[in-house]
């Protein structure tokens, strides 16, 4: 009990540094289009008991390991743990059960991790040291201290992928991205430090009301940097650093998924195409998604939030869309929903009062 | 840091300290504005504008936090950026020379004749 206590503890800290000291709760642009959390008062109640319905049916036939490998990631499963954690108190459970679906989902999120799930090191360490060698030997690295041009072209497709990424999933983005590291590694005889970014799903065609033409289902980008650069990673995949990268990169190596083929980005001329796809779609989604009604936007966002327990519906033989009348509820209980108010008073001590599974309702 | 006017202060969204012209956009429809090499001011950007903070040196936005998006493309491009300062698209005009400090957070007014 006392170490269950120790690690919700740990949790709490985590989903505060992650939600509230980021800005994430009260930051009306922590979100893009829209900060959902805003509006949660018109979807939380259906979701958090759904959710937490239908994870109980899932826990009755499969084990945490099989949950957890179906949601692949460590982000994926804190970003539906997160869900749990600000909402399973209005799925009116008891607080034993409110804590033990927190403690699984920690529990899953060890299963697929090597290093703290709390990040409490400042380091989102996923790859063990075998897997790291065999990582780096198998790439065709580019040296960027000979080739200054492949550092710039790598930060760009760094941001133009977070910034795709970012246009598809809105709160889902990290449902199909991890960027995890650093690892220490050697680089032609020094210490270096590789930063692993996985883009490992960019198409979402049922979120999207066209068709797209995107080629790329997932983009993943290996940097080596010099040990200059000190890297700090929250709980969630998002990380600061203290110089600037494209000057301190020794090395890049990267591939495209164009179907079942892997197109290396070894060639500038390609890198640059690439990049200037990414770019095409992120603008022609986002203008999309800019262009709806605030309404809109609300049910779209509704959306991204079940999107991020599919593997938990997958597993179930259900489908992860949220259901029509919700989506309904949601419209109509927008024009007359005032937002904002409820989120401004938001203080420190109700945050964790609302999170901590351990405080009845 | 240099000794030079602070003019803005902000959120230290990403590392960086860079000079140089200012090219001020509020909307999609400005991109055209915006050239190699310049520092954009932006309210705040969204994933569109990755068209126009791709070919920026530095970005400094009315609005955002340490996660908002200015913050975090920024971060992967390894542009310096200063975010959260309230009022830089009424206080920095196009053309005017500045220093973007994204390790202070600050703004700094560079005089023409020291260029």
């Amino acid at each position: 009990m006392q170490k269950d206590n120790l690690l919700i503890d740990k949790m709490l800290k985590a989903f505060d540094k992650a939600a509230y000291q980021s800005g994430k709760v009260l930051d009306p642009y922590a979100w893009w289009p829209i900060n959902f959390l805003f509006y949660s008062p018109l979807f939380d109640e259906v979701s958090s008991r759904s959710f937490c319905a239908d994870y109980l049916l899932l826990r009755k036939s499969k084990s945490l390991r099989e949950i957890a490998l179906a949601f692949q990631y460590p982000n994926a499963v804190w970003l539906a743990l997160s869900r749990f954690i600000s909402t399973v108190k209005t799925a009116k459970l008891k607080k034993r059960e409110r804590m033990k679906i927190d403690l699984e989902f920690l529990k899953m999120m060890k299963f697929l991790m090597v290093g703290s799930v709390f990040c409490e090191d400042g380091l989102n360490i996923i790859w063990n040291k075998e897997r790291i060698r065999k990582e780096i030997k198998k790439a065709d690295w580019i040296d960027t201290r000979l080739n200054p041009n492949f550092a710039k072209l790598f930060a760009r497709l760094h941001g133009d992928l977070l910034s795709l990424d970012e246009a598809v999933f809105w709160n889902a983005v990290c449902a199909t991205r991890e960027t995890h590291g650093p690892y220490p590694v050697k680089w032609k005889g020094s210490s270096a430090q590789l930063i692993v970014r996985e883009y490992y799903n960019l198409r979402e065609p049922k979120l999207l009301p066209f068709k797209t033409r995107f080629p790329y289902k997932a983009v993943t980008a290996y940097t080596i940097y010099n040990t200059k650069v000190r890297f700090d990673f929250p709980v969630l995949n998002d990380y600061t650093h203290n110089l600037s990268l494209v000057e301190n990169t020794l090395a890049v190596f990267g591939f495209a998924h164009r179907g079942r083929n892997k197109e290396f980005l070894n060639e500038e001329r390609l890198l640059f195409k690439v990049c200037e796809v990414i770019e095409k779609e992120a603008l022609k989604i986002s203008l999309w998604a800019e262009g709806l009604s605030e309404k809109e936007q609300v049910v779209e966002s509704v959306k991204r939030v079940y999107y991020r327990m599919r593997p938990i519906y997958k597993l179930l033989g259900k489908k992860w869309q949220p259901s029509k009348s919700l989506l309904e509820k949601v419209r109509k209980g927008f024009p007359s929903f005032k937002p904002k108010r409820s989120v401004i008073k938001m203080t420190k001590e109700r945050f964790y009062t609302m999170c901590d599974p351990r405080i009845d309702p | 840091m240099p000794r030079q006017k602070i003019i803005l202060k902000g959120i230290r969204a990403s590392y960086g300290l860079v000079e140089g012209k200012v090219v001020v956009i509020r909307t999609i429809k400005e991109f055209s504005k915006m050239k190699n090499g310049r520092i954009l001011v932006a309210p705040i950007t969204s994933p569109p504008w990755i068209l126009v903070m791709r070919k920026a040196i530095a970005i400094v936005t009315d609005k955002g936090g340490m996660l908002s998006h200015p913050a975090i493309v920024c971060r992967e491009f390894g542009i310096p950026a200063v975010v959260g300062t309230q009022n830089a698209t009424r206080l920095l005009k196009d053309g005017m020379y500045i220093i973007v400090d994204g390790n202070q957070g600050k703004i700094y007014a560079k005089r023409q004749s020291s260029y």
